[in-house]
């Protein structure tokens, strides 16, 4: 944005307005841009939730308010805006009153290292990927506080849950993260999304691949184990079915929300929305090229950038277009799988979502960082790293043995990790129905 | 780079303000019109007994606490993967070292039961 505000103010126009200044605008300017598309990127999320959903359950949906229903959310949106907010007497009326806040706030700070397009990021951090993670965690304190402050054991229960489940599926996605990071050696979001171009190899590994923007880190087997382990914690974290527990309606009512209605309910529904908006986002992004795809690298080399001062701006707005249709696409697929997964699958029970997390996907990260250690190794040590054998080695036969030996490693991980936690889960199952005969025959005594 | 973070103050500021908007929108629009039986805590079609404050199932601090190990493993191990492509041998061997200790202490949780959900 900066370069495309400073080539208007200064190339087209010439009135050489000092470069803070600049600064300074570009930033309000997406500020404002990227606080006005969240919520109706919100809105839109719901009404196309429900409306697959509903296909997938063999019924329409809303169809009623405007053209095919389109008009339903803002319809919602006025009826939360004019619903009376009831705060029970026994509350917490402070802290029932910030959960909310506490919860949307980080939401939306996380949009802050996104990158849209090429050259399109609000701030491109060099610990990037850290802050964004760690100011999703912040949302867990939100639930909490509600939980706490509603004064309803409906309420406990669910924040509970809530931050039980955060807290746990946090670390395998960030462990997954960690792997992704040791193939690039940044924290940075754009320079993570820029080591993915190339055509299924990625250029930074193997010199000399034509440049189709789809070195996507899901080509390799430490990016796609690292996948599946980072959508599974997305879903929890996220907290979208199978995963729904802190809300599950049938046991606990509406979890932290219960005794929330109006807008605060509405500003909870927003920050599950944006998140899961921004989960699917960062998954597209860091798996599969973010704004990477064909075309995009050719338009950007022409457009002005820091590294070609004397570029178009027309083509900054070409590249940036195409740019944000391939994040939106990626971002809206992922949204589909989860709308998918809740249309398939039952909600699981608590201690097989947290036996899942900690005794499947946190062993299974940390053989992938083994894995993501041994692709380094192969592909770009040489003999000041203390490899030596590979040496003589063309690039393109390095690539190829680093991907056969990360496949064996994590297949062969993936296969004795299942086989030692379906043990666990059965011997569990065996020692239940042990102690349920025990009771039975007691009780019939 | 510090021009960076005053981007992120200024995008704070504005996710601070940004769920207040709305509230205060709300505020002016909805009625107001409170009674006794709608203020009562919600249960199902009961009267709410006993304290919220109440012992709780001590699984989620044992889960905290294991948290807690592992998000510091991450903090530690994040500027080593940073660092990766340079450290060679000798910085692999350190990071595994701390791993397996780290993945004996997951071992030693699973095999003590403190990962289970009774």
């Amino acid at each position: 944005m900066y370069d495309i505000v400073n080539g208007l103010i200064n190339t087209t126009f010439g009135w050489n307005w000092p470069g803070w200044v600049i600064a300074l605008i570009s930033h309000l300017l997406v500020t404002t841009l990227l606080f006005a598309i969240a919520p109706f990127q919100m809105l839109f999320l719901t009404y196309y939730e429900r409306r697959a959903i509903a296909r997938m359950q063999d019924r329409i949906g809303p169809n009623r308010v405007g053209p095919a229903g389109l008009l339903q959310p803002i319809a919602d949106g006025v009826k939360m805006f004019t619903k009376e907010d009831i705060v029970p007497a026994a509350a917490d009326r402070w802290v029932h009153f910030l959960a909310p806040c506490v919860v949307v706030a980080p939401t939306m700070l996380m949009f802050a290292v996104l990158p849209w397009g090429p050259g399109m990021v609000p701030v491109d951090l060099n610990v990037g990927l850290l802050f964004f993670f760690a100011i999703s965690s912040i949302s867990a304190v939100g639930l909490l506080m509600a939980g706490l402050a509603s004064s309803n054991k409906f309420a406990l229960l669910g924040a509970m849950r809530a931050v039980a489940q955060m807290v746990s599926y946090e670390i395998p996605a960030v462990l997954s993260l960690l792997a992704v990071v040791m193939l690039t050696g940044t924290l940075s979001i754009v320079q993570l999304i820029e080591a993915q171009a190339g055509l299924f190899i990625s250029s930074a590994d193997v010199p000399g691949v034509p440049d189709l923007g789809l070195g996507w880190f899901i080509f390799t087997p430490v990016g796609l184990l690292a996948f599946i382990v980072f959508f599974i914690a997305a879903l929890a974290e996220g907290e979208r079915t199978p995963f729904d527990i802190p809300e599950a309606d049938s046991e606990i009512v509406a979890g932290y929300m219960t005794e929330y209605s109006g807008m605060k309910f509405g500003l909870f529904y927003l920050a599950q929305y944006v998140l899961n908006f921004l989960l699917c986002a960062i998954a597209a992004v860091i798996f599969f090229g973010g704004w990477q795809g064909p075309g995009v690298g050719w338009l950007y080399d022409r457009a002005i950038s820091p590294a070609n001062p004397d570029g178009n701006w027309v083509f900054n707005l070409l590249a940036g277009f195409l740019g944000v249709f391939y994040l939106l696409a990626k971002t809206y697929a992922f949204f589909f799988v989860m709308v998918w997964l809740r249309g398939a699958f039952p909600r699981l029970r608590v201690d097989q979502l947290m036996d899942f997390g900690w005794k499947f996907l946190i062993p299974l990260t940390l053989v992938n960082i083994v894995s993501a250690a041994i692709w380094v190794a192969l592909l770009r040590w040489g003999p000041e790293q203390g490899i030596t054998f590979t040496q003589n080695w063309t690039p393109i036969l390095r690539w190829g043995v680093a991907f056969a030996v990360t496949l064996a490693v994590n297949i062969v991980a993936y296969i004795a990790l299942a086989r030692i936690f379906a043990a666990s889960q059965a011997e569990q199952g065996r020692i239940d129905l042990d102690e349920y005969r025990d009771t039975l025959t007691a009780t019939l005594r | 780079m510090l021009a960076n973070y005053a981007f992120i103050a200024i995008f704070f500021v504005a996710a601070v303000t940004f769920p207040l908007a709305p509230l205060v929108l709300a505020f002016f629009l909805r009625p107001k019109r409170p009674t006794p039986i709608k203020q009562s805590t919600y249960e199902c079609g009961l009267e709410a007994i006993g304290d919220l404050r109440v012992q709780f199932k001590v699984q989620y601090y044992l889960y905290a606490l294991a948290f807690v190990i592992f998000d510091i493993e991450v903090v530690f191990l994040y500027p080593w993967a940073v660092a990766f492509n340079q450290l060679g041998l000798y910085g692999f061997t350190a990071a595994a070292v701390f791993l397996i200790i780290l993945t004996a202490g997951l071992i030693y949780e699973w095999r003590k039961g403190a990962l289970e959900w009774v």
